[in-house]
């Protein structure tokens, strides 16, 4: 979207991507936003500016001649592209360096009124996940509630949540406590990328289902 | 070796390669940055090993994001900076507890400058420009071998705080380099 994101991740979000922090769902996250956002682009490269200072200042370390070898190896071992994983949409390439080694996509659509929810991976360490969410327009989210954090990066169309319009490429968080029901735009497909803390929590007759779901599933287990 | 308006340019005409698959590029871009990449990963974690693999994952990624990499990010170097630290990071959450360090200052670790207008002068000099706790955050968060949450924990401040701190504080370093440049 050449006009730029009107929502953006906080200043802090970017330091700590810079630095190397924040978790594969957060770094996929603002890859995305990164190939919408000029701005965030720019504010980015300010603030890793110092860092490769650093870098400059460093003496030379002998490589092991090996060292480019494996690489190479590595890189061989890759697609030569990684692969998009959904017909319909064309993540950003930071985003798809992200997901090299992921497994084919598994949607779940249950209840959801059309939409589509697929999990691209889990981090283990911070225990969030990041999912790729596809609607068509005009649709409404069904109610919902979220247990921890939502950050989301709008990847194509656009919706509405309360007072707040959302296009391609903002950054969109929900606070952990809210709850919400998306409506998507008219005429055109919507897709996102989303990161949660905890799994969201379905109100109303889904709210139930899903808890039924939940139960027989832990039953099941045992 | 100083990295002037001409390597970035270098750097960015060879990432724009690499974004198209050409190996050759790579491989230019690896001879400019990997001993530099491998020097300041190893005086992280002081262990050759460790820091080869960790090297090796940057460069892999180098590989897979330079499609990724746009002029108006920054220069080339505090992009593969940002993509370091990502692997290193990635190996302390891990687990890898041989990619820890204690924390010393990576800059007590340069060596003395050969020239005047070498860039670690300019670095040295701006970081001096800093108060005491600016300094001692930066090497211990940004430089340095710990997350933002062990140096929170050590300077006892909450981390929304360090990161606020921070940013000021990188803020002014970023003025301190870009005047002295």
């Amino acid at each position: 979207m050449a006009a730029g994101a009107k929502y953006h991740p906080s200043q802090e979000l970017l330091l700590e991507f810079a630095t190397g922090g924040g978790d594969r769902p957060r770094r996929a996250l603002i890859e995305a936003h990164l190939a919408h956002c000029a701005d965030c682009r720019s504010d980015l490269g300010r603030v890793a500016r110092p860092g490769g200072a650093l870098l400059a200042a460093v003496d030379d370390a002998p490589l092991p001649p090996a060292l480019l070898d494996r690489i190479v190896q590595r890189i061989d071992s890759m697609p030569a592209l990684p692969p998009q994983p959904a017909d319909g949409i064309d993540l950003p390439p930071g985003v798809l360096a992200e997901l090299v080694s992921m497994k084919p996509l598994r949607w779940r659509s249950p209840a959801l009124r059309g939409s589509r929810i697929a999990t691209l991976f889990h981090d283990d360490h911070s225990g969030a996940v990041l999912h790729l969410g596809w609607m068509p327009g005009g649709r409404v989210f069904p109610p919902h509630r979220h247990a921890g954090a939502e950050e989301v990066v709008v990847l194509a169309g656009g919706y509405t949540d309360g007072p707040k319009h959302v296009e391609t490429g903002d950054w969109v968080v929900t606070e952990p406590g809210a709850s919400h029901s998306p409506t998507t735009d008219p005429g055109e497909d919507c897709w996102i990328l989303t990161r949660l803390d905890a799994p969201i929590r379905f109100t109303g007759w889904r709210g139930w289902l899903q808890r039924a779901a939940l139960l027989f599933s832990s039953i099941t287990r045992r | 070796m100083m990295h002037g308006q001409v390597d970035h340019e270098e750097d960015r005409t060879l990432l724009a390669a690499i974004a198209i698959g050409d190996r050759g590029a790579f491989q230019q871009f690896y001879s400019r940055h990997a001993g530099r990449v491998l020097g300041y990963v190893r005086q992280l974690t002081r262990n050759p090993a460790l820091a080869e693999d960790i090297t090796q994952e940057a460069f892999v990624a180098v590989w897979l994001k330079a499609a990724s990499y746009q002029a108006d990010r920054g220069d080339p170097a505090g992009w593969l900076f940002t993509i370091t630290r990502n692997k290193l990071v990635d190996k302390w959450r891990r687990g890898d507890r041989d990619a820890e360090t204690d924390g010393a200052p990576i800059l007590a670790g340069l060596a003395d400058p050969p020239n005047p207008i070498d860039v670690r002068v300019s670095l040295r000099q701006a970081m001096s420009h800093l108060t005491d706790d600016q300094r001692r955050m930066l090497e211990m968060a940004y430089y340095g071998g710990l997350t933002y949450e062990e140096t929170a924990d050590a300077l006892r401040v909450p981390v929304g705080t360090l990161k606020s701190r921070m940013r000021a504080a990188l803020g002014q370093l970023r003025v301190i380099l870009e005047g002295s440049t």
